[in-house]
């Protein structure tokens, strides 16, 4: 077990530096140029400024002395200063990573608590017309685009249009847990919601599917057959057997919510990470996008990771 | 087994419960933000019926707060209401003074003597002297402060002298009709020498000027909040306790902010949402119409080189189109110059110049030479809707008079870099003048080398003795006959292809007072206002 945890571990730690090695040269090469951003685009900025500005970021040096300057500080855990916010990189991400996870733990927790007991029960009504519903509410949930989903969201619950007799929600914005704890939870409604739909529907037709197979098992048989209790094969020896994979599926997604947010960051105007690591593209901040991408990739590439060590854990066949 | 459920269950029914609980905090109330606004009680401009914040979203992040950058409009609402000039645009569109108290020109047309408001004081309190108005103009001249208007002020500027205290004194290399209108820009404001010395000269990271607002925090990326300054040299103002600049990047998401009350005004509205807003008695429109799409050429050689040609495109572009397509069918086509109506004595002889007749450029183009059309690249940008989709609108009015364009639209930061090496063939720009005055169109048609909002490589003589006369020239009537006959030379060559103008357009509740969008151009500088705003009960 041990051996298997370090090989793991080794194998995260050389994709970690493939990545962001790969990323270093693309941001490099992309066309655009960020001096001339920062000088403002409104207006012709002075040549002499830019020379000067691309001096002091040390954007005039080679590309490989550029690289291996980098390297060395990343291993120090000195990712550079952003060019557009004036501060360490490390400072811009941190204000916004723990944003990030709150929205995306959040909506995982949601989608959990909406698709994890409705795949069961669908499964278990398989071909019956609630099993309909759902499956049809399910396959409508994953293709909603998010943004659509957020604006739908926003004009049902923030602008009310039907004017129900419900409290409506800020359509947007963020406020600090510290100063309002009340307006911070109602800013995260909506986005969390918006997030989380599409999700539970993906867990609920996964967790359905699992279930199927496991209910089809032949050891079901033979559990009903010894007469045991329905609730009792079902919770005991199904819904165990069957959450394995879903388990996986929805670590992954753990995952892919930390640079999947974006859209749902946009529309509802929430200070993350993903529409900063957007605004640094935009602004060709080099520092901010390999710091924003590697702290990214370590969070997909580390959840990855624990998924394995659990699976590995759970199923020793996979070790 | 059983307990993990039954565990799980108690923990999830929990949370619901807590997100119910709290959704129900917010109650009926929709234009409460729920936040705790915590505004110190010390200004005194407190009256009964104004809210003590006033909430704008703005439409671009902040990448700086250096007054001498300017980083984008957006930016420029903040920037003019922590610093001032000595001169600026007024809410009545005209130019007024603000730290300055009065001004003589000499009889050179040379030396520009200021006195200071003897109240004019910066946020730290100290006054505002002659030396601070010295250190602010030189320090425009530094390079390493990377100021955008620096080699304009370098062209003019001869020195800046501190006669007393209140009295400064500055000579220019030689006479310089615009230098009032290059003192409102708010890249010129006046900021403080001890404070700037003290401070590493870094005013992003220290920002303290002499404006109606003090700074308070700035949480990068969410908001920049601002404080009355109760010491502001105009009694009386600002009219607010403090400002909250949001920003909200997404046009949808900000028209939603200011629909459910989040927000009090939001900046750069988008053409649908103003439509919908103008007949809502709930909100207040501000449209200005200044900046204008514009075609740009690369005439280094090709079929572009040929005057005929560029005037062939004049005639071809479908103008009604582009305000159709790309702006919701808002703003004005421009069939020649683009000079408001009054501005430097413009009767609007020129409006007419070209007209949208395909035949006639189809004629053009065989007497240049090329009956059958060409092959051509149009340099535009996905990032920006407006920009995208006139490129679309020309590259089909472009085929219709046979040459074969192809759409090229990488995002706006490679375009940028494109367009300020000249790097191009044909490019769809959207922009508009620092200034008011007609020495706006040096930066567009003097020759050199190519820069953002120039045609690459174009380059005319009598243009350029035309630009420089304009600018030498004190004698208001005299500059009207040389802009005439500039107007008149650019059209006949057609460096630039001009196409509409387009709306630049504020939103604000009903119950917001006192704001204002400046006219034309100086749109840009409508956060001056901001001191008259203020938001009812």
């Amino acid at each position: 077990m041990t051996k298997f945890i370090v090989r793991r571990s080794a194998i995260a730690v050389l994709l970690l530096f493939v990545v962001s090695s790969i990323v270093f040269l693309t941001v490099h090469m992309m066309p655009g140029d960020p001096v001339l951003l920062m000088l403002g685009t409104d207006s012709n900025p002075d040549p002499q400024a830019v020379e000067a500005l691309r001096r002091e970021l040390g954007l005039d040096q080679p590309i490989l002395t550029q690289y291996v300057n980098w390297m060395l500080n990343a291993l120090q855990g000195n990712l550079g200063t952003s060019y557009s916010e004036h501060v360490p990189v490390m400072q811009s991400i941190g204000s916004r990573l723990p944003r990030t996870l709150e929205l995306a733990g959040v909506s995982l927790l949601l989608a959990c608590i909406i698709g994890l007991p409705l795949g069961v029960l669908s499964a278990l009504r398989r071909g019956k017309f609630s099993d309909l519903v759902m499956t049809t509410g399910a396959s409508l949930g994953t293709s909603i685009p998010v943004y659509v989903l957020g604006y739908l969201l926003i004009i049902l619950f923030s602008l009310n249009v039907f004017g129900w007799n419900i409290p409506t929600l800020p359509s947007s914005g963020y406020v600090n847990f510290s100063k309002s704890p009340s307006a911070h939870f109602q800013r995260l409604i909506l986005p969390a919601v918006a997030l989380a739909l599409g999700l539970a529907a993906s867990i609920m037709r996964m967790t359905r599917s699992s279930m199927l197979d496991a209910l089809s098992a032949e050891s079901v048989r033979a559990l009903r057959a010894k007469g045991l209790p329905e609730h009792n094969v079902i919770i005991r020896h199904v819904i165990r057997n069957a959450f394995i994979p879903v388990v996986t599926v929805i670590g992954l997604q753990m995952g892919n919510l930390i640079g999947g947010t974006v859209l749902c960051e946009t529309v509802f105007n929430w200070p993350g990470l993903a529409t900063l690591l957007v605004k640094a593209i935009n602004q060709r901040d080099y520092p901010l996008i390999q710091g924003c991408i590697l702290v990214m990739s370590s969070v997909f590439i580390l959840t990855n990771m624990v998924v394995d060590i659990i699976y590995g854990v759970l199923d020793p066949r996979a070790r | 087994m059983k307990t993990i459920c039954r565990r799980i269950l108690s923990v999830s029914l929990a949370a619901v419960m807590a997100l119910t609980a709290l959704s129900g905090c917010s109650g009926n109330n929709s234009n409460s933000s729920g936040v705790a606004s915590s505004t110190p009680e010390s200004s005194a401009q407190s009256q009964v019926g104004k809210k003590d914040e006033l909430v704008v979203a703005i439409s671009s992040d902040v990448s700086t707060l250096e007054p001498m950058v300017q980083s984008g409009q957006a930016i420029r609402l903040i920037k003019t209401c922590l610093y001032r000039g000595l001169m600026a645009y007024q809410a009545d569109g005209k130019i007024g003074t603000e730290i300055a108290d009065s001004y003589e020109i000499g009889d050179d047309d040379k030396t520009y003597t200021f006195k200071i408001k003897q109240n004019a004081k910066f946020h730290d309190g100290s006054d505002i002297t002659a030396e601070d108005v010295k250190f602010s103009l030189e320090r425009i001249l530094d390079e390493s402060v990377g100021a955008t208007f620096r080699s304009d002020f370098a062209n003019v500027l001869d020195k800046v002298e501190a006669v007393d205290t209140k009295t400064v004194k500055i000579t220019l290399k030689e006479p310089c009709a615009p230098f009032i209108d290059y003192l409102t820009l708010p890249e010129s404001v006046i900021v403080s020498k001890a404070w700037c010395e003290s401070h590493k000269n870094d005013l992003n990271a220290n920002p303290m000027g002499s404006g109606p607002y003090t700074f308070t925090s700035w949480d990068k990326g969410r908001e920049i909040v601002l404080t009355a300054f109760s010491d502001f040299y105009k009694p009386g103002k600002p009219e607010t306790k403090s400002i909250r600049f949001v920003i909200t990047p997404d046009a949808t998401t900000r028209a939603n902010a200011l629909q459910t009350g989040d927000a009090d005004l939001i900046d750069y509205v988008a053409a649908k949402d103003i439509t919908a807003m103008e007949k809502d008695d709930n909100y207040k429109v501000y449209v200005s119409e200044a900046p204008f799409m514009c075609l740009q050429f690369n005439v280094k050689s090709g079929p572009l080189a040929n005057p005929k040609v560029r005037q062939a495109i004049a005639y071809a572009v479908d103008r009604q189109g582009v305000i159709n397509t790309a702006f919701m069918g808002r703003g004005t086509q421009i069939f020649g110059f683009p000079t408001q109506k009054g501005e430097n004595g413009y009767d609007g002889k020129y409006d007419s110049y070209f007209s949208f007749d395909q035949e006639k450029a189809k004629a053009l183009l065989k007497e240049a030479g090329y009956p059958d059309g060409f092959k051509i690249k149009i340099l535009s940008s996905s990032t920006y809707d407006m920009h995208k989709q006139t490129a679309i609108v020309v590259q089909d009015s472009l085929k219709k008079i046979g040459i074969d364009a192809e759409v090229e639209l990488p995002d706006w930061s490679t375009r940028i870099e494109r367009s300020n090496k000249g790097d191009y063939e044909i490019l769809v720009s959207g922009t508009a003048g620092n200034i008011v005055d007609m020495d706006w169109t040096t930066n567009y048609f003097e020759s050199g080398e190519p820069r953002m909002n120039s045609s690459a490589w174009f380059s005319d003589a009598e243009i350029d003795s035309l630009l420089k006369e304009g600018r030498t020239t004190i004698d208001a009537a005299k500059r009207e006959e040389i802009y005439d006959k500039l107007r008149k030379r650019v059209l006949d060559l057609s460096p630039f292809v001009f196409i509409n103008y387009r709306e630049q357009a504020f939103a604000s509740s009903n119950k917001v007072e006192g704001f204002v969008n400046l006219p034309g151009v100086v749109t840009y500088n409508s956060g001056l206002t901001l001191e008259d705003t203020y938001v009812t009960e």
